[in-house]
């Protein structure tokens, strides 16, 4: 499935749009763009429009580009996967694949629009991710969002001549709904 | 990619055959023996047959038939997926479909053959695995092996009317060396 269009304050998330795929291809021919995540090679044109198409019709997924609210740039892109719906939990990714707008606080508000969809939208219970050890900036963002460890998995990737541990985390509907009363009742 | 014969003292792990579909069938048919497992629903002849076809062809996973080492009877099956060729893991994952072979440390040796595979064959530098919280003789078989928890996930599988915690092992090369050396 393909998101629907959620503005934030500063970024907006939409649905993908096949003329996207050029501009995908150049961030993940990008090694530096790539370093912390699964995919790290080029897919072709084609290819990438044929895993668009599957996208909108997989009932477990749930994708979006991320555009600038002002402007509307692409910067990126992001996903709720395998999401489970009898267990009623997800496992959530991102890119940010514009090199330009990295460390502008962008991804916490795509994690904090993304979260309140999960559960607000798809009921969902928990949404869990993993990220490669190294990666502060992702791992920052998400604990900011709500996020908590559950784990560690040594020597989980290799990447960039080093093996790295990665960092799980989940956030539960429980916990979230708790810190957002909290944060709305706080004077 | 079928795994090759593997003789342990109890167990044989041996290349599945299609012949052994119905008897997968008659496993995940049954609740008891699903209770802990992520597929808890039997499927068609046909589409069990294309899943062991597909695992033959897949180059991600091995998958093995357990049979008794007495006289060769199916028991269950044990498999290394999602092997990842790059960052050299893979998941460990077995059934014992038949009830009256629990409780006789079948999953402890096939767990023993299929570890030592991973990283004497595949050269992996990990190996790990999932287990229900309340599925203690999964758990132990796994830490007999020296698998150690690397994670838990809270409330993550809801099985016979109540939530449970999701237990992850690993182990990696290292420690696996470590013990091969204590008890050679």
């Amino acid at each position: 499935m393909f998101g629907p269009v959620i503005e934030g304050e500063r970024i907006r998330l939409e649905p993908p749009r096949p003329e996207h795929s050029a501009v995908y291809l150049g961030w993940l021919a990008d090694m530096e763009v790539t370093r912390y995540l699964r995919e790290r090679h080029p897919p072709t044109l084609r290819q990438d429009q044929v895993s668009l198409e599957k996208a909108a019709e997989d009932q477990h997924r749930v994708v979006w580009a991320i555009a600038l609210k002002d402007g509307g740039k692409l910067i990126g892109g992001t996903l709720l996967e395998k999401i489970d719906w009898r267990a009623r939990d997800a496992e959530s990714g991102i890119m940010i694949g514009d090199k330009s707008e990295w460390g502008r606080g962008y991804a916490s508000e795509v994690m904090r629009l993304r979260t309140e969809y999960a559960f607000q939208e798809l009921g969902l219970r928990k949404v869990w991710t993993g990220v490669s050890l190294p990666n502060r900036g992702s791992r920052r963002a998400l604990e900011k969002t709500g996020y908590r460890q559950c784990g560690l998995m040594r020597r989980q990737v290799f990447s960039h001549g080093q093996w790295h541990d990665v960092w799980l985390a989940e956030i539960h509907r429980e916990d979230w709904e708790r810190a957002r009363e909290a944060a709305c009742s706080a004077p | 990619m079928f795994g090759p014969v593997m003789a342990g003292a109890h167990v044989r792990l041996e290349p599945p055959r299609l012949e052994h579909a119905p008897a997968y069938i008659r496993w995940f048919a049954d609740r008891a023996v699903t209770r802990y497992l992520r597929v808890r629903h039997p499927t068609s002849l046909k589409k069990q047959e294309e899943w062991i076809e597909q695992m033959a062809a897949s180059p991600d996973d091995v998958l093995w038939a357990m049979v008794r080492a007495t006289d060769g009877g199916l028991i269950g099956n044990v498999g290394l997926h999602r092997i990842a060729q790059r960052h050299r893991n893979a998941e460990l994952g077995y059934v014992i479909g038949e009830r009256e072979q629990w409780g006789k440390g079948c999953a402890t040796e096939a767990v023993k053959l299929a570890t030592a595979y991973a990283f004497l064959e595949l050269d992996l530098e990990k190996v790990w695995a999932t287990v229900i919280v309340p599925n203690e003789a999964s758990r132990r078989a796994l830490e007999r092996n020296g698998y150690r928890q690397c994670a838990l996930f809270r409330r993550d599988r809801y099985v016979e009317g109540r939530w449970h915690d999701l237990w992850v092992g690993e182990i990696l090369r290292e420690e696996w060396d470590a013990l091969q050396e204590k008890t050679p």
